[in-house]
């Protein structure tokens, strides 16, 4: 093969590559042979000794492959540990989940609250008849007592938490 | 060999090949032809990996009527050299006690 006939099956071969890139790489190869038949063979063996068009286009493109996979896995190992992290901590899906937690406390309150307001109900016609109903309708409204207290300042400190956060967002 | 090591050594070679005068493609291929066979495609690579990492710089002149692309070591590339014969020295104080190990 001459070299010319070299020359445009390489580029044929080559045109799914970026103009430049190939470009490049066929005045490298060509500048190759010339230099083969400078150092004395003649033209068809040093475009032999080069290589075949189609051999030589297929490791490039395996070559760009493997490359561009490589640049693809380091790209997202970089994303990992600071991004990562970043965007985690900046999901809004956070609101959902405080939300979901205060819920939560919210309703243990009020499992708490209730329960006691039916012991105090329970507790109420054995007042009349038992000293010690008297001693457990005390303790009875004490800890509804405290459970409101308590209830009241949560749903405080929940408020705060959302409206304190609505103005430093501000 | 492994492909990252056998990497690492390619680029010493070729850097080594340009350490005390500007080459191109095809002297470096005939230079390092006792050591390794290096195909055209490998070079190319190669000497874009240690251009993109400025080891070296391309230059272009002319030749016997045509351009020819010359390969010029860089402060860095000459580091690199350095740095690999530090490194080497620290693989064959290894070799000596992997082999030690084997003869007992």
């Amino acid at each position: 093969m001459k070299k010319k006939e070299f020359i445009t099956e390489l580029r044929k071969k080559l045109s799914k590559l970026p103009s430049r890139e190939a470009d490049e790489r066929l005045t490298f190869y060509s500048e190759m042979i010339d230099d083969r038949i400078e150092d004395g063979v003649s033209e068809e063996v040093a475009v032999a000794s080069v290589g075949t068009p189609r051999d030589i286009a297929a490791q490039i493109i395996s070559e760009r492959r493997s490359q561009k996979k490589k640049e693809k896995t380091q790209n997202g190992r970089k994303l990992k540990p600071v991004e990562v992290v970043l965007l985690v901590l900046g999901s809004p899906l956070w609101i959902a989940f405080i939300a979901v937690g205060a819920a939560v406390v919210i309703t243990i309150f009020a499992v708490v609250l209730t329960v006691n307001l039916t012991l105090w109900a329970l507790e109420l016609p054995f007042f009349l008849f038992s000293l010690l109903s008297h001693y457990l309708l005390a303790a009875c409204k004490m800890t509804t007592k405290v459970s409101i207290l308590l209830f009241k300042k949560v749903v405080s400190w929940i408020k705060a938490f959302f409206i304190g956060k609505e103005k430093s967002r501000r | 060999m492994d492909i990252q090591l056998k990497r690492g050594l390619l680029d010493i070679c070729v850097l080594s090949t340009i350490k005390s005068q500007d080459s191109y493609g095809y002297k470096i291929i005939k230079d390092l032809k006792p050591y390794v066979e290096l195909s055209e495609s490998t070079l190319y690579t190669i000497l874009k990996r240690l251009e993109l990492s400025g080891l070296l710089t391309v230059h272009t002149s002319e030749h016997g009527g045509r351009l020819r692309k010359y390969y010029h070591i860089t402060k860095a590339g000459l580091g690199r050299i350095e740095d690999f014969k530090d490194e080497w020295r620290e693989v064959m104080l290894i070799y000596q006690f992997v082999t030690k190990e084997d003869k007992t």
